[in-house]
């Protein structure tokens, strides 16, 4: 197939790559190893998960969008505002293009980078390009090659030594063609004894053709550094999303992953803290809500590889309708992590006799002075709880409120961002509506 | 229209088993009705068939309230007519902190469907929590979770003082209760008693009634009524036990309804 550089759509293939490199949207240094990434996404086969089925999702169905479309207005309204108590930069891409990049300039003045990921790799001798692709791997699987492969714009933050950023940088990936293919990709690197908190949210609108979304996400902690990652899937439900997120941990420093599980028909997720460093800490939160007949498959691995590494995990889940979870926890800690601790809980409340949720947490422990547990408990709702609020007055509708709220109030309360349980609460509101 | 709770000829069964064989009984406003009864004798059954519980079976029978056969409505739209039950064995709801729960309860029986003011309802819950010499901290947490048996039952009062209900079912509300709490509980619960108000106060002690003084007391057998009489009745059956009752009714003969007209 030939394509013409005007050309917002072309299939997944070896030429419609090459015009993008020829078009420089996606910059064809060697590192980046573009080529290398196509091969292997051309030779690996779909992922092969035992409780969800990938055998219906074609790939060539879905022709890579690259040309912004139509931002929601709300966000647009954001990108006029600068409101840095608010935040201290927001990056938008819509589809593969980034339509708006800003930062605080007090903190581009003490060497923030927030901005282009492509730009930010064309030289090879670049931070961000030595970096790229060395959390997450392109040929991985075949989703993690596919995005290697045909991403273009991407988030590149950079926060230098000893800068802590209070507010949060808030970051939207956006995409609105239906049978389109979206590639986000993300590269953070916080340095020693940086603090750094990104909200990111995924959106698109509710449509009944498929979506394609296949981001990948690295983030690189130094030593004694904070980073916060705050993801809000909010995808709309005609869209499939395959999500591969990784952070590398250094020496005495700490990874949160919050994780709002909201949007999407068919989503897979594998986020993983890889604690290479002693005193590597993470904490993984988690709120997921299904309804409809959306499939929710999330996979979280807390790696222990270095001795005196923490891990706390906390998921939660509400499923309605004919709504599905799979839950997969991995705790695993490698023979030289002693003195590990690790934790893992997740509890999934069922609103539907149709509705299912699978959890399965499990641990890989080769080192033998550790402390780790986990439990999964998967719940229908209680008919008593509802009588007993009904008889105070609460219709039933009401008193499911209250108890999903209840039911998410562990984790609510510990995302601290206020901003982000408002967004979670009116996201649990408009799924309990529907 | 009508402010007593009128339950007429009741017929309920769980699970294909009777419970209530044919129940009369009439709570006025402004009186105190205790029923008392063996274990098992059907008297929790009742609350929870007169609040709408969905597991048990209406067979037969009526019960009026506010001019309503209430046997056709939704539990809430019963409580939001002004019917309370402080339950026997209360539910906790872990997550929901009880000054966000009296809250939900107050905003959703406001008719114009506006909420109350958070200052008004503070203060009243506030309020409340002192009649019942509650710490202001229950306020901040989860209903009912690793609540001791009397705290229990002292936020199921405090719920009904939040409510102000036309007619209050009380079952059990003394069981758990240590001495002192349950004078504080009672005192509540006579505080909040006026003479739009009827309560049924479930019990198997005279103990609490002497805290609560009843009107009529009712005994309660195999799913009916089988006595009634004044407070002096709760007495002789602390005195005399189930067994007196059963001689009085007869025993082996199906149970007779004892029809006592009160002035
Ligand atoms: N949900 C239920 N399923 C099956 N049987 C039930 C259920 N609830 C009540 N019963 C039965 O109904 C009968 C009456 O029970 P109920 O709880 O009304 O008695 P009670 O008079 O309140 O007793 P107590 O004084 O012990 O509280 C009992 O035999 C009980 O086992
Ligand atoms: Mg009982």
């Amino acid at each position: 197939m030939t394509l013409t550089t005007t050309s917002m759509r072309a299939a997944l293939t070896h030429d419609t790559l090459d015009d993008l490199i020829r078009r420089g949207l996606a910059s064809a240094d060697p590192r980046q190893g573009r080529a290398a990434a196509f091969a292997a996404f051309a030779a690996a086969d779909m992922p092969r998960l035992e409780r969800t089925d990938l055998s219906k999702v074609h790939l060539d169905d879905f022709h890579l969008v690259v040309e912004a479309g139509d931002l929601p207005a709300d966000i647009r309204a954001t990108t006029r505002s600068e409101d840095h108590e608010q935040r201290a930069g927001l990056f938008v891409q819509s589809n593969g293009e980034i339509v708006h990049a800003q930062l605080n300039p007090a903190l581009a003045a003490r060497g923030v980078i927030l901005g282009s990921l492509s730009q930010a790799t064309t030289t090879a001798a670049s931070k961000a390009a030595k970096r790229l692709g060395s959390v997450v791997r392109a040929d991985e699987d075949k989703l993690t090659a596919l995005n290697s492969a045909f991403w273009t714009g991407g988030l590149f933050l950079y926060v230098p030594r000893n800068v802590a950023i209070e507010a949060p940088v808030q970051v939207v990936f956006h995409a609105d063609v239906p049978g389109g293919a979206v590639f986000p990709r993300v590269l953070v690197i916080a340095e020693e004894n940086a603090a750094v908190t990104i909200l990111e949210e995924t959106i698109s609108p509710v449509g009944d053709t498929p979506l394609l979304a296949a981001s990948v996400t690295e983030v690189i902690v130094g030593p004694n550094a904070q980073v916060k990652y705050i993801h809000l899937q909010n995808w709309g439900d005609n869209a499939i999303a395959f999500i591969t997120q990784r952070a590398d941990v250094g020496r005495d420093a700490a990874i949160n992953w919050t994780h709002g599980i909201l949007g999407a028909s068919l989503m897979r997720s594998f986020t993983e803290s890889r604690l290479g460093a002693e005193g590597a800490s993470t904490e993984m939160l988690g709120v997921q809500f299904g309804s409809g007949n959306q499939h929710h498959d999330i996979f979280t691995l807390m790696n222990h590889v270095a001795p005196l590494t923490d891990g706390d995990l906390l998921f939660r889940g509400v499923l309605r309708d004919r709504a599905r979870s799979v839950f997969e926890g991995l705790i695993k800690i490698h023979p030289g992590a002693q003195d590990a601790n690790s934790y893992l809980h997740d509890n999934t409340l069922l609103l539907s006799k149709e509705a299912r949720a699978d959890s399965i947490p499990s641990l890989e422990i080769e080192a033998n002075q550790v402390r780790a547990s986990h439990g999964a408990t998967v719940s229908e709702i209680d008919e008593d709880w509802i009588f007993y609020l009904q008889t105070r007055g609460l219709s039933r509708a009401q008193a499911t409120r209250a108890i999903v709220d209840g039911f998410f109030e562990p984790i609510m309360q510990r995302i601290t961002l206020e901003s982000v349980q408002d967004r979670l609460r009116e996201a649990f509101d408009r799924k309990l509506d529907a | 229209m009508s402010n007593d709770l009128d339950i007429r000829n009741l017929h309920v069964s769980i699970e294909g088993k009777p419970i209530l064989k044919g129940l009369d009984l009439t709570v006025e406003q402004g009186r105190i009705h205790a029923l008392m009864g063996p274990n098992g004798s059907g008297k929790s059954t009742l609350a929870y068939t007169l609040m709408g519980h969905p597991a048990y079976d209406v067979d037969e029978g009526e019960v009026w309230f506010q001019g309503e056969n209430i046997l056709e409505l939704a539990p809430d739209d019963r409580s939001k007519l002004g019917l309370f039950l402080a339950f026997q064995y209360p539910v906790t709801i872990p997550g929901v902190s009880v000054a966000n729960f009296l809250r939900l309860a107050m905003n959703a029986r406001q008719t114009d469907g506006k909420k109350i003011a958070i200052p008004a309802f503070r203060k009243l819950m506030l309020d409340k929590m002192k009649l019942l010499d509650m710490d202001p901290s229950f306020a901040g947490r989860y209903l009912n979770e690793g609540f001791s048996g009397g705290e229990k039952k002292r936020a199921e009062i405090l719920q009904m003082a939040v409510l102000n209900p036309t007619i209050a079912i009380l079952d059990e509300t003394d069981s758990g209760l240590d001495i002192d709490a349950l004078k504080i509980v009672a005192n509540g619960v006579n505080t909040l008693m006026n003479p739009d108000m009827g309560i049924l106060v479930i019990t198997h002690y005279q103990r609490l009634l002497n805290y609560i003084k009843p009107d009529v007391t009712h005994v309660m057998l195999d799913g009916r009524i089988v006595m009634t009489g004044g407070p002096e009745l709760a007495e002789e059956l602390e005195a005399q036990g189930y067994d007196w009752v059963r001689q009085q009714v007869g025993l082996a003969e199906p149970v007779i309804d004892v029809e006592l007209v009160e002035e």
